[in-house]
């Protein structure tokens, strides 16, 4: 009742303010009358009853203030006029306010930019029906957790375990997609028919595979993603139900996937069902599994099922599965990697650091305006504003500032975020991640905002609000040395400013020489001059090994033939992409023993391709055949593991021939070392020990190859006239992202590079913002101190004493910060170790020159306000008085 | 004499309640009552009774209506309403009960 009624008034009330102010004028005026005529009324004259009603009543524009301050909604009134006074009181120092604004923007910019990847790659749930019955499925070897899994076990779990309501297995690939222009690969997903169901998504126009449709008799069909459906077959809705031509078979497409989902953000392009052939492979691990538990079945109860299933796989083939078991991990946990967790963490510290800087540089800068606006606060304290109302009215200034702050610095983030996504390779983050600007980031936004304002401009606020009228008045809005514990304050601002910027340059600085020297690392072939490309065979299913010899030799016949191609070769892998294959081995003389070794198949051409250099006996090359005995290359990692001190040439390893189609083993055999490279760095640049061996393509004919080439002269042409000569072979031949090795080194590095980039950017805007700091704070301090400036000089200090005053004073809080920071970066750099390489987190040059930069830049940021007091005239210093 | 300022709030919304429960007047004639009927005690200005007068009107306990005195002049006349007369039945109650037990100590004291 008073409730709906209270509420009534209120909206009237916010409806038509004029109206309502002009009713209480009026009533006032006419209570004012009536008083003037019953005093009249009493005899007296018209002068003494306006004096007497005046003095009963207390003065109109207090009453009606009373009024107004006794509605409903008064606070908002009150805030209203904050904001007012406050926009007013900004708009009277502009250079102030677009600094702070800035300021603001940027820290609150960078947080917003960076919060985004962070919760959409750390916090933000996936998009999957419960995705908590998701788990991922791994075979699990004696000596370590997970593995890829063969052929012959996925048939046996899918059948024999109850645990799950779908379960799929993956292998990722290429298709060569012809009949449409240039051939060109589309990456594929071969995925078990239950795929979709695992995940629980739905096409959004036709379906995804139906049970059974991965047996060998059904017919060929194909799921699209969006992406692809857009890019390549222009969106068109007819689709559904067309027939393409992969690797030169005709495939129905059947559906097309949601677009903007975890599927749009695969790598995979098309999806096409995996089809086992008559007897798969036991020994051959190369597939991934993923499966959706029934309702009600726990984590724990999979993993026990699945341990007693491949337990039971182990009894029955030892000679294979002796030891192993299975591994089942909660998918979503294992969706983002420790070291992209660990550098958002970082990222996200960073910035938050950033702001804090920020917000120390405000609150100094607040305090300064008080100080100097010290006269008209007490004045308003002395007219009766209590201090709650003068916290409040700083308050709400402070928070004027970090709304328009946060207003640009949506702009600045929104762009920061789109440059990082365009920095970022593509599928740098899992397709889980969904990074966006949504309204989860404009609440966090929203909230920073108000901690921020609470941040900078609370201790200011509390400060004015807390003089003493009186002294204020007196002092004449002099600051003078008196303000002993401001100075203090602003003091422990730098030094905490100059701590913060510290951290994060010694931190930035570590990833980036880290990077420096990952690209300095010696990769043991010549780089310059080398372009690869992925090489799919049309045949790649069931491919006949005289037939896939024949073809490769004419594709590298024609290769070799172009104009300026110095040599040309295939390999299971590229250069700097991994070993192809990891594969267990026994020394001839040990066969106990099992090793492990990365076992690439490459053609000879491949040595003189990439000047691998030849440490001892010779490389593969024209003698190696079919019918020579087989034989193979190490690297010097090899020898170093397993030969240590010995000669490697002429001696035998063990391992078993790869199959073909790469999908399977074939006869153990016994190879002869011949001869002994530098290692190559398969593994990636970071890694130290890189054991490989290679083997001859002649006497191992595998699919799933990769084209390098050693051309001179420009390399864009050159891939244009491999593929020419490519194409002269096979019209239907594809050469998938050609490019060069240099660009391979670069992407194969990203993950490190993204973050030394941008924590280093971060350091920078750190030391930015702190240089700021110390030079307000100095030039404030200085100009405040002019006149004891004045009188020193009088007195007889010369020019070098002021500068060296001022810069002493200056100096004391960045030396204390620099103390700080180097602790603070001693403590917390150890928790990047894992992002470092070949640097101690207490790399004693980085922090020596992280703490030279700082001295240097905040001298640099004293020198200004030092000069102006050198330059103090006594006279006009004191003539100020 | 007690200044109007310091009366409690609540005493003043009851008193203004009562003095409208006989018939719709303005503020002067708000003010007058009250000053007759307590014989000077309570001497409201305007600066306590505008407040109180308009927040008993956003609580819909009193009404504004603008009318005319009998030399013409235009005043607001502020009416009780039903939601009004309810309330101040339950404040009469409240007040005796509080005026019964303050009695009561002041008597025991004595």
């Amino acid at each position: 009742m008073i409730w709906s009624s209270r509420i009534v008034s209120l909206f009237r009330r916010l409806k038509d303010r004029p109206s309502l102010e002009q009713e209480l004028d009026e009533e006032i005026q006419s209570y004012y009358e009536i008083l003037i005529e019953r005093a009249m009324a009493r005899g007296l004259s018209r002068e003494a009853a306006q004096r007497e009603a005046r003095v009963r009543f207390e003065g109109a524009e207090q009453v009606k203030q009373r009024v107004r301050e006794a509605r409903v909604g008064a606070p908002i009134d009150t805030t209203l006029q904050d904001i007012r006074y406050a926009w007013r009181s900004l708009k009277k120092s502009p250079g102030f306010t677009v600094f702070a604004v800035m300021t603001i923007a940027l820290g609150l910019g960078a947080n917003a930019a960076i919060f985004s990847m962070v919760d959409g790659v750390l916090i933000k749930a996936t998009g999957y029906p419960e995705p908590e019955r998701i788990v991922q499925l791994w075979e699990k070897p004696p000596q370590y957790q997970r593995n890829s899994i063969s052929g012959a076990n996925y048939i046996d779990w899918s059948r024999e375990a109850k645990s799950f309501d779908a379960m799929a297995a993956e292998t990722g690939g290429a298709m060569s997609y012809t009949g449409n222009g240039e051939p060109r690969a589309l990456k594929t997903g071969f995925v078990s028919a239950p795929y979709f169901d695992v995940f629980g998504v739905q096409a959004a126009l036709g379906r995804t595979f139906a049970r059974g449709e991965d047996q060998p008799a059904s017919q060929k069909v194909v799921v699209l993603t969006h992406r692809i459906w857009m890019n390549s077959f222009g969106g068109d809705a007819g689709i559904v139900g067309r027939s393409i031509l992969l690797d030169g078979q005709p495939y129905t497409v059947i559906g097309v996937l949601p677009g903007a989902s975890e599927f749009d953000r695969r790598w995979n392009e098309i999806w096409v069902p995996l089809v086992f052939g008559p007897n798969p492979a036991r020994d051959y691990h190369y597939l991934s599994a993923v499966g959706r538990l029934k309702p009600g079945v726990s984590l724990e109860q999979a993993r026990a099922e699945m341990s007693a299933i491949a337990g039971h796989i182990a009894e029955l083939y030892p000679a294979i599965e002796k030891g192993w078991s299975a591994t089942v991990d909660r998918y979503i946990d294992r969706v983002v990697g420790s070291q992209t967790r660990l550098s958002l963490k970082v990222l996200m510290w960073a910035v938050v650091a950033i702001l804090m800087i920020a917000c120390a540089n405000l609150g100094n800068l607040l305090m300064a305006r008080g100080t100097l606006r010290g006269r008209e606060i007490a004045l308003r304290m002395a007219l009766g504003a209590r201090r709650g109302r003068v916290v409040r009215m700083l308050l709400t200034e402070s928070l004027l500032l970090a709304g328009s702050g946060a207003a640009v610095g949506l702009a600045i983030g929104f762009g920061l975020l789109k440059w990082i996504q365009s920095l970022l390779p593509p599928f740098y983050f899992p397709p889980e991640a969904n990074i966006a600007m949504d309204g989860r980031v404009l609440l966090f936004l929203a909230a920073v905002t108000i901690l921020t304002a609470i941040a900078f401009g609370l201790a200011p606020a509390v400060q004015a609000s807390r003089r003493d009228a009186a002294q204020s008045l007196k002092e004449g809005g002099r600051s003078n040395s008196a303000a002993r514990g401001k100075a203090y304050a602003r003091h422990v601002f730098v030094a905490a400013q100059v701590a913060a910027a510290f951290i994060l340059l010694a931190g930035a600085g570590l990833l980036l020489r880290s990077f420096q020297r990952l690209m300095e690392v010696n990769v043991g072939f010549e780089t310059e001059g080398v372009v690869g490309a992925g090489l799919p065979l049309q045949t790649e299913k069931s491919p006949d090994p005289a037939k896939l010899t024949l073809y490769v030799d004419q594709l590298l016949d024609a290769v070799r033939a172009t104009p300026g191609v110095q040599a040309a070769a295939v390999a299971s892998a590229l250069p700097l992409t991994g070993w192809g294959d990891g594969m267990p081995f026994y020394m001839a003389d040990n066969r106990e023993k099992e090793l492990g070794t990365g076992f690439k198949i490459v053609t000879s051409g491949y040595f003189p391709a990439l000047r691998l250099r030849l440490v001892a006996g010779r490389v593969l090359d024209q003698r190696d055949t079919e019918s020579s005995p087989p034989v193979v290359v190490v690297n010097e990692s090899f020898v170093r593991a397993y030969l240590p001190g010995q000669s490697a040439l002429g001696k035998r390893i063990l391992v078993e021939k790869i199959a073909p189609s790469r999908h399977g083993l074939g006869p153990m055999t016994n190879w002869e070392i011949v001869g002994v490279v530098a290692d190559e760095k398969g593994n990636g640049l970071d890694q130290t020990e890189d054991v490989g061996a290679y083997a001859s393509f002649a006497q191992d004919p595998v699919v799933g190859l990769g084209l390098v080439a050693r051309v001179l002269g420009n390399s864009g042409t050159m891939i244009k006239s491999i593929e020419r000569a490519v194409w002269r072979v096979d019209k239907n031949q594809v050469l998938d992202e050609p490019m060069t090795m240099d660009r391979i080194k670069a992407a194969s590095v990203t993950d490190r590079r993204l973050p030394a980039v941008l924590l280093g950017g971060f350091a920078l805007l750190a030391l930015l913002l702190a240089c700021t700091g110390i030079y307000g704070v100095l030039s404030f301090v200085t100009a405040g101190r002019t006149q004891e400036l004045g009188v020193r000089v009088a007195l007889g200090a010369s020019r070098a004493d002021l500068v060296r005053l001022v810069v002493g004073g200056g100096s004391i809080p960045v030396l204390v910060g620099v103390a700080i920071g180097l602790g603070g970066a001693m403590g917390l750099t150890r928790f990047i170790r894992s992002m470092l390489f070949a640097t101690s987190p207490m790399d004693a040059m980085n922090l020596t020159a992280v703490a030279a930069l700082l001295l240097a830049v905040a001298l640099a940021a004293c020198l200004v306000p030092a000069w102006r007091a050198a330059r103090v005239d006594p006279m006009s210093a004191l003539r100020q008085e | 004499m007690k200044k109007a300022s310091d009366l409690l709030q609540g005493t003043l919304d009851l008193l203004i309640l009562r003095t409208l429960e006989l018939r719709p007047m303005h503020g002067v004639g708000v003010a007058d009552r009250i000053e007759q009927v307590t014989d000077g005690v309570f001497v409201v200005g305007p600066g306590s009774l505008f407040p109180a007068l308009h927040r008993l009107a956003e609580n819909g306990w009193i009404e504004g209506q603008w009318g005319q005195l009998e030399n013409g002049r235009r005043a607001k006349f502020y009416a009780l309403t039903a939601a009004g007369r309810a309330q101040l039945t339950k404040e009469k109650r409240h007040w005796l009960k509080v005026n019964t037990a303050v009695s009561q100590v002041l008597a025991d004291e004595a």
